[in-house]
């Protein structure tokens, strides 16, 4: 005895606009009597508390309440009757924007302390005597790339160097007086979709190399008063060297960005 | 019109150490339809030699022959001629007629082919032809050392036989012709 | 008239027969009265008489006739040279041979290569195939021989970095900085868990089982766990520190991830395909296009590279992205451009092992994106080209152990190595032009700044140059010898490259004054080399070039070279395969093998050979000597013995019978017969005899020996005056040499040519003593063979046979009487068991010819020498022979019979039974006696045999003539045409 929501696409992913499609898989043994089976989509904004490390923002923030972007409620089942064996209901929501006061959705995002949820549930009411039957999916949403971007992105460059000069925190004696220099560049401006690119030369190191990773990190913030306050977590390490490499050869910096863990730059609230 | 090669007693490496180089000039690939021989090639390179000339081979076993497959006689049907063959070192005594006869009779064969004289034989007998091409190295025999080498190449054609004797003499290539006609056996009694 | 003539022949005939038995009589009374009765018995049995031949009467009147001369019109008669069966031979020799081998040069000799001003090489004929990258077959065959050439050890270290083998490992998550970076204070190798060590075996089939993991959970849609398994796998090839088994270790990983590229590739194929319900959407052509692709596709195959993306270490993460590298086709429109990146992450791999076989593999994977251009591969080879570099250049810590490792090193680098530079020189060969290529590798560079700042390094350059087509290397000789001389390093000692010149020379032929002036430069440069090893190797690559373009002066100083370099030095196995192609290649050059020998140096050379590689230079010495005939010159002959005599001292060492062994003795046998002395026989002879001395093992050979003795005494015979005593000394020769032959079929064979040629060089003692040395050997046939089988049953009646007629010639002993040896024979066939009915019938009837022969006044042949004198003659007239061989036939007559009813089989007792019949028609004149044998026969065969058996009919036909005489005289005298 259950009931299943499955959506139309498999990556679960939908944009504004769009109608979520579906159906709700409904399994009983015997036939069942029902007062309505109804599909709802919701989408909220969570400001969380995670790990029980205690952050900046987790202290300002912790006693807000998840803010609702989206509702959408249809009844796809009037009540009555559903024999026994499987059952398909076919759904239908459409994905309008301009509701609940906010102007356009956000993309799905799953950060550490900040979270942009959406989730479509089916609900199917038996009164009093019997207990609702309920499932709930996650759905993803993500802007048009139209939307998001007007024109593709300027492959705007950034140069930087890295010597024992410009490392604030302490080197190894060793490492300070035999020196290095580290050239690269780097894009400062992406689409999600895009990887991250670069390119990075070793032109001079007094010791050998161990390794040389690119941290991907997901900066949070939120407006206190006049205050951003803003929070930094690690989302990824990506290893571009492994070992002693070859000075001045050029490596690329290359990185996928991790779709459920990034987020296009907004603010919300 | 089918060319039937015959040639026996080579004796070599042992006694010659190839054909002449006159006869191998003239002994051409695609020419010959047949080859009989009649033994004492005696290494498999002769036989090879030989294939090369024309694949369809027919040997009897001569007492220096290395290849103990090939048997002592055997027959075998052209045209309208059954020839029969045989090295002939079996024979008592050597190259007899009478023997050969005997022969040709166990074998029921028109064509006796036999050699192992090292000297160029044509008989007609009973009815029969018995053909001795020789040695075809002039290898010396078990009676003498006086040899030319000679083969023989028949021109079946219906129940007409030419037999062109090959021989080298003093150097030069001899060739002469011997015609004969195939006539019933059985009958004439 | 031919009757008459019979007639009175016959006529004549008895009268001298009734002569000789009056006078037979007389004697008999006159001598002995009391054997009066005796005698009488025999008168009556003398009934049965000899026929009577005259075998010239014979000769003339059955001889075929006419003879006509023809000797310009026959069947094959020659015509002049040009004509058209010269043609055929040269187009049948042509046709026959065929090797597979030589039907590829063959081919692209007939290749035309064109050549435009700015000698921009455009090969032609190339064969019209649409994809020119090197096929999967290719590639299987590269990683068997790459398995092949690092088997070495059975054993692997497993360090804990390879604990997806080990199975404890813990799951692998995106470890944070500070885990990370501990992990790099704390090298996993130096972790508590240490190393172990387990088979190569367990190790291999401990993959096996991750692999079907893999296989497993994809097939129960769990695609996460499969690319998680697949990660561990890559992971493997991070440890770098059992660096022979890496190249095993590689193959068996990017198998795995062979694998699930495939799965992925087929999956995503499948949704672009079908739709989710199973209904076809589309079907993507062999080249298909992005926009062939629906978005659900593309969705799920950019998941895939994000997941991958994700992968922490970059190794794996390579690895992984290359698996499925072909699936780029379903998201870029010129997937291929994502090689350059890939190109250049690798390089972010430090260690060399671990790069280049990562390099090895994108190459292969980017083979199925089909680039249009080489791009990524000249990166490629140029990165390559840089770690090499630094792993050559280190000078300062040149220690031994350094060059030891780096050079290991090296070899493990060169299989990466060489199958880009083939990918390079294919993708070339497509394109047809190459010039490209020597630009784009800056393989030029180092030579034109003078500076030399950036040599080549060896190793690189020697696989361009395996790769270039000959054409090319002719066309760019001295361009590429430069090369060969600007890269001088560790990585691959130089003279292989100059070697490998040689090579690609040969192959093509070069102008001559070209090739001069290249052999020239490379000649300066290996004059210099002081070890043999180093200068045969090359100087073998030459020698095809230098024999072809006859440079003498450069063949004589090659050999003054090897000769120099050979003296006072163990010469190692591989100076000794080099040695040997050299003399092989000379062998092959000189049409005889007396030039060959007359080579300065030659001698010398050859006594620094030894083992194998000296047997098979003497093997092939021997071969080419014994390929034109005979050998008469002395010093030739004398050098041909001391190699034959250093390959029979090789003989006994290997008790072991090989064909190896049976191709040295039948060299060794042909080339002692093949030597000829000319008229210098007294030094033939002296030659055999020290040929018996000194190669006793080769039984083969001492039946050359006694043939060529036999050889000696017909030349001697022939052509010489005084020759009694050297023909003695021959036949001694052979009665000494025969005995010791093994074989009872040659030791008879052997005894008959002798006692022919004894009796032809006029020797009858000697030829009376070699007959009973071939019935002594007769005898022994039993003892030394065992069981006599069919065929040795016939060789046996074969030899009897032969022996019968051989007695025809023989002059009778009259101490021993005429039927001395036929009843020799007799005792023979009638003492030993294993001998056949058949067989002793057979025997019986030779001895009855025999004796119908020897009885004719005039015998069938004589021997060829006025010395030997025929029994017909000896004999004539003297009663005691004839009656000698009628008692001889008169006890063997009663035998027939007898043996014919022995013979168990019916049909060979009926053949047997008409056998006999025939030869006792022949044998005997017409009697009643004889009449009632031949009857019983007949009755014999009938009971055995169909009447229309033809050999029946024949015989009774051939009876009724015979018997014409007694038994129908009065009534049909039938008469024969």
């Amino acid at each position: 005895m259950s009931i299943e929501v499955k959506l139309s696409r498999s990556n679960r992913i939908y944009r504004p606009n769009e109608s979520l499609e579906g159906k709700i898989i409904a399994k009983f043994p015997t036939s069942i009597s029902h007062q309505g089976i109804r599909i709802t989509a919701t989408g909220n904004v969570n400001l969380q508390v995670r790990g029980g490390s205690a952050g900046v923002i987790e202290s300002l923030v912790g006693v807000l309440k998840p803010v609702r972007i989206m509702k959408e409620s249809v009844e796809v089942r009037s009540p009555g009757k559903l024999s026994s064996g499987t059952t398909e209901i076919p759904f239908t929501v459409k994905l309008r924007e301009g509701q609940n006061g906010f102007d356009r959705f956000y993309e799905t995002f799953h950060g550490a302390n900040i979270s942009i949820q959406y989730l479509v549930t089916a609900d199917l009411m038996r009164g009093y005597l019997h207990k609702s039957l309920s499932a709930t999916v996650e759905f993803i949403v993500e802007s048009k790339k139209t939307n998001l971007l007007k024109k593709p992105v300027s492959p705007e460059m950034v140069s930087f160097y890295i010597t024992q000069d410009t490392q604030r925190h302490p080197l190894l004696p060793e490492l300070f007086s035999g020196g290095f220099r580290v050239a690269g560049k780097i894009i400062t401006q992406c689409a999600l979709l895009d990887p991250l690119n670069g390119e990075i030369t070793i032109e001079a190191s007094a010791v050998p190399i161990h390794s040389i990773d690119i941290h991907l990190l997901r900066v949070e913030s939120i407006l206190v008063g006049e205050k951003i306050v803003s929070e930094t977590s690690l989302i990824q390490t990506t290893q571009i060297a492994d070992g002693d490499i070859c000075r001045s050869m050029t490596l690329p910096i290359y990185v996928i960005l991790p779709r459920l863990l990034t987020c296009p730059t907004v603010s919300a609230g | 019109m089918v060319l039937v090669l015959a040639l026996g007693d080579l004796h070599i490496p042992h006694r010659a150490a190839d054909l002449p180089p006159k006869f191998k000039s003239m002994l051409v690939p695609g020419k010959i339809q047949h080859i009989i021989c009649t033994g004492n090639l005696c290494i498999k390179e002769v036989h090879d030699y030989l294939k090369s000339l024309c694949p369809d081979m027919h040997i009897t076993r001569g007492e220096y022959d290395e290849d103990a497959r090939y048997p002592e006689t055997k027959t075998l049907t052209i045209g309208q001629f059954k020839l029969g063959l045989c090295h002939g070192h079996q024979v008592v005594p050597w190259g007899d007629l009478d023997s050969l006869a005997m022969l040709q009779r166990q074998l029921d064969v028109d064509i006796l082919v036999t050699g192992h004289t090292h000297q160029f034989k044509a008989y007609k007998h009973e009815g029969g032809v018995v053909i001795n091409p020789g040695s075809a190295t002039g290898a010396y025999s078990s009676i003498t050392y006086d040899v030319n080498p000679s083969f023989v190449l028949m021109d079946i054609d219906a129940l007409r036989v030419v037999v062109y004797v090959y021989e080298l003499i003093d150097g030069e290539v001899k060739v002469d012709k011997i015609d004969f006609k195939k006539t019933s056996t059985s009958s004439a009694h | 008239m031919k009757i008459r003539e019979e007639e009175v022949a016959a006529a004549e005939t008895r009268e001298v027969e009734r002569e000789r038995e009056r006078w037979s009589k007389t004697l008999v009374f006159f001598l002995v009265g009391k054997l009066n009765r005796n005698l009488r018995k025999k008168e009556r049995e003398r009934k049965m008489e000899f026929r009577v031949r005259d075998y010239e009467e014979e000769e003339a009147t059955y001889s075929l006739y006419p003879r006509i001369s023809t000797t310009n019109d026959h069947p094959l008669i020659i015509c002049n040279p040009s004509s058209s069966i010269q043609v055929d031979v040269a187009d049948c020799g042509k046709n026959d041979f065929y090797d597979p081998l030589r039907m590829p040069t063959a081919n692209s000799e007939d290749d035309t290569t064109d050549l435009d001003v700015h000698g921009l090489l455009t090969i032609t004929n190339l064969p019209r195939d649409e994809n020119p990258y090197l096929s999967a077959k290719e590639w299987a065959s590269f990683k068997r021989s790459l398995m092949q050439k690092f088997s070495g050890s059975k054993l692997v270290t497993i360090s804990s970095i390879s604990d997806a083998i080990i199975g404890r490992g813990k799951v692998y998550e995106i470890s944070s900085t500070a885990t990370h970076l501990e992990e790099l204070d704390n090298p996993p190798k130096a972790s508590e868990d240490g190393v172990k060590v387990i088979t190569r075996q367990e190790f291999v089939s401990r993959l096996r089982e991750l692999q079907d993991e893999i296989n497993h959970s994809w097939k129960a849609d769990n695609r996460v766990t499969s690319l998680k398994s697949s990660i561990k796998v890559a992971r493997l090839l991070l440890d770098t520190s059992v660096s022979e088994f890496y190249p095993t270790l590689f193959i068996i990983v990017t198998e795995v991830m062979d694998i699930l590229g495939d799965m992925v590739w087929e999956r995503i194929k499948r949704k672009a395909e079908y739709a989710d319900d199973g209904t076809r959407i589309c079907s993507l052509q062999e080249k298909f296009s992005t926009s062939d692709v629906c978005s659900d596709a593309k969705e799920t195959c950019y998941n895939w590279f994000c997941k991958i993306g994700s992968i922490h270490e970059l190794l794996p993460r390579i690895y992984l992205e290359l698996s499925i590298l072909r699936c780029w086709r379903f998201l870029h429109e010129h997937p291929w451009e994502i090689l350059q990146r890939v190109v250049m992450m690798i390089r972010g791999l430090a260690d060399p092992l671990a790069s280049y076989y990562c390099r090895l593999y994108m190459v292969y994977c980017a083979q199925k994106l089909l680039p249009p251009d080489t791009g990524y591969l000249i990166t490629c080879i140029t990165d390559m080209t840089i770690i090499l570099r630094r792993i050559t250049s280190e000078k300062e810590t040149m220690s031994k152990k350094w060059v030891e490792d780096n050079v290991s090193l090296i070899s493990l680098l060169e299989p990466p190595l060489e199958w880009t530079m083939k990918c390079i020189c294919m993708e070339a060969y497509k394109k047809r032009q190459y010039d490209d290529i020597f630009v784009k590798l800056q393989l030029g560079r180092g030579l034109s700044n003078s500076s030399g700042t950036s040599k080549c390094i060896s190793i690189i350059v020697h696989h361009f140059l395996k790769e270039l087509p000959a054409e090319l290397v002719c066309l760019h000789a001295s361009y590429i010898l430069q090369l060969i001389e600007s890269a001088n390093d560790i990585s691959l000692n130089q003279y292989l490259n100059y070697r490998l010149l040689g090579l690609k020379l040969s192959e093509r032929k070069p102008q001559v004054d070209y090739v001069d002036s290249v052999l020239g430069k490379v000649f300066q440069v290996i004059t210099q080399y002081s070890r043999l090893d180093e200068y045969v190797k090359v100087v073998d690559a030459f020698l095809d070039i230098v024999l072809q373009y006859n440079m003498d002066n450069y063949l004589t100083i090659i050999l003054d070279g090897i000769s120099i370099r050979a003296q006072s030095k163990e010469i190692t196995e591989n100076e000794l395969s080099s040695l040997q192609s050299i003399i092989l290649k000379l062998l092959a050059h000189f049409n005889l093998v007396e030039e060959v020998l007359a080579l300065n140096h030659f001698a010398e050379i050859l006594h620094v050979m030894y083992g194998s590689s000296r047997d098979v230079v003497n093997m092939h010495i021997l071969d080419k000597a014994t390929r034109n005939g005979y050998i008469c010159d002395p010093t030739t002959i004398q050098m041909l013995f001391e190699i034959s005599q250093a390959l029979h001292d090789c003989l006994d060492i290997f008790s072991v019978k090989d064909d190896h062994h049976e191709q040295q003795e039948h060299l060794i046998s042909r080339f002692v017969q093949l030597v000829d002395y000319g008229a210098e026989m007294e030094h033939h002879l002296t030659f055999l005899v020290e040929c018996r001395g000194a190669f006793g093992r080769i039984s083969e050979l001492k039946e050359v020996l006694v043939r060529s003795s036999n050889n000696l005494v017909m030349k001697e015979v022939k052509y010489a005056n005084n020759v009694v005593d050297f023909v003695k000394s021959c036949i001694a020769f052979n009665e000494v040499t025969i005995p010791s032959i093994v074989s009872t079929t040659k030791r008879m064979n052997l005894y008959l040519e002798t006692i022919e040629v004894a009796l032809l060089g006029g020797l009858v003692c000697h030829a009376d003593g070699l007959i009973h040395s071939a019935i002594d050997c007769l005898q022994s046939v039993d003892q030394s063979e065992g069981l006599i089988l069919q065929n040795d049953s016939n060789g046996v009646l074969s030899w009897i046979r032969k022996l019968c007629s051989l007695l025809v010639i023989i002059p009778g002993n009259p101490e021993q009487g005429v039927a001395y040896y036929p009843r020799s024979i007799l005792a023979l066939v009638e003492s030993q068991s294993w001998i056949t009915p058949q067989l002793r019938l057979r025997v019986f009837c030779a001895i009855l010819s025999l004796s119908t022969t020897l009885s004719q006044n005039k015998l069938p042949y004589h021997a060829y020498n006025t010395e030997v004198v025929g029994n017909d003659q000896l004999f004539y007239g003297d009663p005691t022979y004839h009656q000698e061989l009628e008692a001889l036939c008169s006890s063997v007559l009663p035998k027939v019979i007898d043996s014919v009813l022995q013979e168990p089989h019916k049909v060979i007792r009926g053949n047997l039974a008409l056998e006999a019949c025939s030869y006792i028609l022949s044998a005997y004149k017409a009697s009643s006696e004889i009449s009632t044998i031949c009857a019983k026969l007949i009755e014999i065969a009938k009971s055995c045999l169909n009447v229309n058996h033809k050999y029946m009919r024949n015989t009774v036909r051939y009876m009724d003539k015979q018997l014409s005489s007694i038994l129908g005289d009065a009534t049909t005298p039938r008469v024969s045409t």
